[in-house]
């Protein structure tokens, strides 16, 4: 075993920071504050025009700074996996997250230069947030050790095969709707489509929290690996569902204000930071239902081990 | 998979249909009126009339709300009691409307004139809100603030721009070549400040001033096409016909309850802008 704890804190503080990052941009957005700095990579012509960082500059500027270093920070984690972790795969998986967090920084920066294109950028910046953070939060669970447990335990849990279908459907879902926000938020597109989003995301998510809890009553609702993060879910959803709700109907009572206000700002970056932390309980079941099917495929039954885990 | 397909594929076919809704109102050249080729470049005779009025509002105007500028203390500091802007009314009359020529102006051509306009920022708003441009014309940016800046205008129809203006820095020298009505300007800095340009490619235009009246001079013999603009309740539009010398005066009044519905948050087009919205446009009898 060549893993150490050390590469999972850091995959973890990778995480948290992508988070805080994603509710920063959030906030850079609900306060209008994305062109506040004409300029990209310097701002204002400098790497720290501390005098000048005021109004909406703080937003932006913080944003870029936190960006830093959660690219800094996924350096690190790969130097750590490409050191200590032996499974290749989760090696690339960590490369492909560099990669998409040096293509979101181009992404962030074609978003402030290029403003003919700004909705285009814009979109493409929020989607590539969340999928950056999905692949944060998966290098978070793949090595935890509570996955290693699980890969090296003699276990066999029969799962209908809809389910993990179920749970990736979700996953995809849950982009696209993070789309349709992110197209409603930066204002190139009406609600229709999130709400409608919304419905279909919803009844995809059920689904797989429905199908979990099945298979969770299958195996004497021992099957905590599984039933923690569903509740999870089923909890996030009602909360967003409410947000999203809270969070349209704010905006349209600020439709006249001279600036962004409270509460409509707090809501809608709630609202954000309910979809990533949903995506990532989404993902955190998704990979724990794959490595149960993966022992499934390579171990004897041993059936009785699975509910302690 | 079809369970979970045909959500999807609607929500997509969905959004592909709303961002496409939104494209028919950002393209298109110039207004409507402009299609034409100039083919006489005007020149003064004599003979020109003028067209004066008055914008009327009807009912209880909105409150105007504090704005809060504690984010840049020397906003605060400067302009402590700042308020909204968006709707003034006076005695009934409403400010800042911008008022131009629409249509009845597609044979001639006329110069750019030599002078500058100036957008001003002062205590952290726009100095003026509404402002109007030739195409082509110069728009001379200043900044009377100790503070930070930057001048963002938003068009559909001309270049996009975002410039940094640091306290006590050289004006801005800037046009924009093609017309368009309006083309709103902000300041990201302090997401307060908004300034609507309307650019023509003839020089007849007036904004409303304090007691809603306006003012357009130098009209050539002819029929027209006035609009009235106003940022929040949306296009008016009058007939009117000036004779050899003659003034005409026309009315434009606006209701309390007829305020435009932002764009972002309508079901399904993109962003649209209260100038370009379909079905704000009113006809408007002339008195």
């Amino acid at each position: 075993m060549r893993r150490g704890r050390g590469v999972y804190r850091l995959a973890q503080v990778t995480a948290g920071a992508t988070f805080v990052l994603l509710v920063l941009g959030a906030l850079v957005t609900s306060n209008e504050a994305g062109d506040s700095v004409p300029d990209w990579p310097t701002a204002f012509g400098r790497w720290l025009p501390l005098e000048q960082i005021v109004g909406n500059v703080v937003y932006e500027y913080t944003h870029r700074v936190v960006a830093a270093t959660v690219g800094f920070l996924t350096l690190l984690l790969n130097v750590g996996l490409w050191w200590r972790e032996r499974r290749a795969w989760v090696r690339w998986l960590g490369l492909v997250a560099l990669l998409a967090v040096l293509g979101q920084a181009v992404l962030g920066g074609a978003r402030v230069l290029f403003l003919e294109y700004r909705f285009a950028f814009a979109l493409v910046h929020a989607f590539m947030a969340q999928f950056f953070f999905g692949l944060t939060v998966s290098l978070a669970v793949v090595t935890s050790p509570g996955w290693l447990r699980l890969e090296q335990s003699q276990a066999e849990v029969r799962f209908p095969t809809s389910l993990p279908r179920w749970c990736c459907a979700a996953i995809v879902g849950l982009f696209v709707q993070l789309l349709l926000g992110a197209g409603f938020r930066h204002r190139g597109m009406g609600i229709l489509p999130h709400i409608l989003g919304a419905v279909g995301v919803s009844a995809l998510i059920l689904a797989s929290v429905w199908n979990v809890r099945r298979v969770v009553r299958e195996h004497g609702g021992e099957l905590r690996v599984l039933s923690r993060p569903a509740l999870w879910i089923a909890g996030l959803l009602g909360a967003q569902l409410g947000l999203g709700i809270a969070a349209y109907l704010a905006r349209r009572a600020a439709r006249f204000d001279p600036q962004p206000l409270e509460p409509m700002v707090s809501l809608t970056v709630a609202h954000v930071a309910g979809g990533a932390l949903l995506l990532a309980a989404l993902l955190v079941l998704t990979w724990r239902i794959f490595g149960l099917s993966g022992l499934k495929r390579t171990t004897p039954a041993l059936q009785s081990t699975v509910g302690k885990i | 998979m079809r369970i979970w397909k045909s959500p999807l594929v609607l929500v997509l076919t969905l959004a592909a249909l709303s961002l496409q809704c939104g494209k028919k109102e950002e393209v298109g050249e110039a207004p409507k009126e402009e299609g034409a080729a100039p083919t006489i470049a005007y020149q003064p005779t004599g003979d020109e009339g003028t067209i004066t009025g008055v914008v009327n509002f009807t009912g209880q105007p909105p409150q105007r709300r504090r704005i809060q500028m504690d984010a840049d203390p020397v906003c605060a500091q400067k302009n402590p009691n700042a308020l909204s802007e968006d709707v003034l009314v006076n005695n009934g009359k409403l400010q800042n409307v911008f008022v131009y020529v629409k249509s009845g102006l597609e044979k001639y051509s006329f110069s750019v004139p030599s002078e500058e306009q100036v957008l001003d920022q002062n205590g952290c708003m726009y100095r003026p809100r509404v402002l109007g441009l030739m195409a082509g014309q110069n728009l001379k940016i200043t900044t009377s603030d100790p503070t930070n800046h930057n001048i963002h205008p938003t068009p559909k129809n001309n270049p996009e721009w975002n410039v940094n203006q640091p306290p006590g820095s050289e004006p801005i020298i800037r046009s924009f070549p093609r017309p368009e009505v309006m083309i709103p300007v902000k300041c990201n800095q302090h997401p307060w400040m908004r300034s609507y340009i309307g650019v023509l490619r003839h020089p007849f235009h007036a904004v409303s001033r304090e007691d809603g009246s306006f003012e357009i001079r130098g009209l050539p013999p002819g029929e027209y096409e006035i609009e009235a603009w106003h940022e929040r309740y949306g296009a008016q539009v009058a007939k009117v016909t000036v004779g050899v010398k003659e003034t005409k005066s026309i009315e434009f009044t606006y209701a309390a309850g007829q305020a435009y519905r932002p764009g972002s948050l309508r079901l399904m087009p993109a962003l649209v802008l209260p100038c370009c919205e379909r079905g704000t446009t009113r006809a408007v009898a002339m008195h």
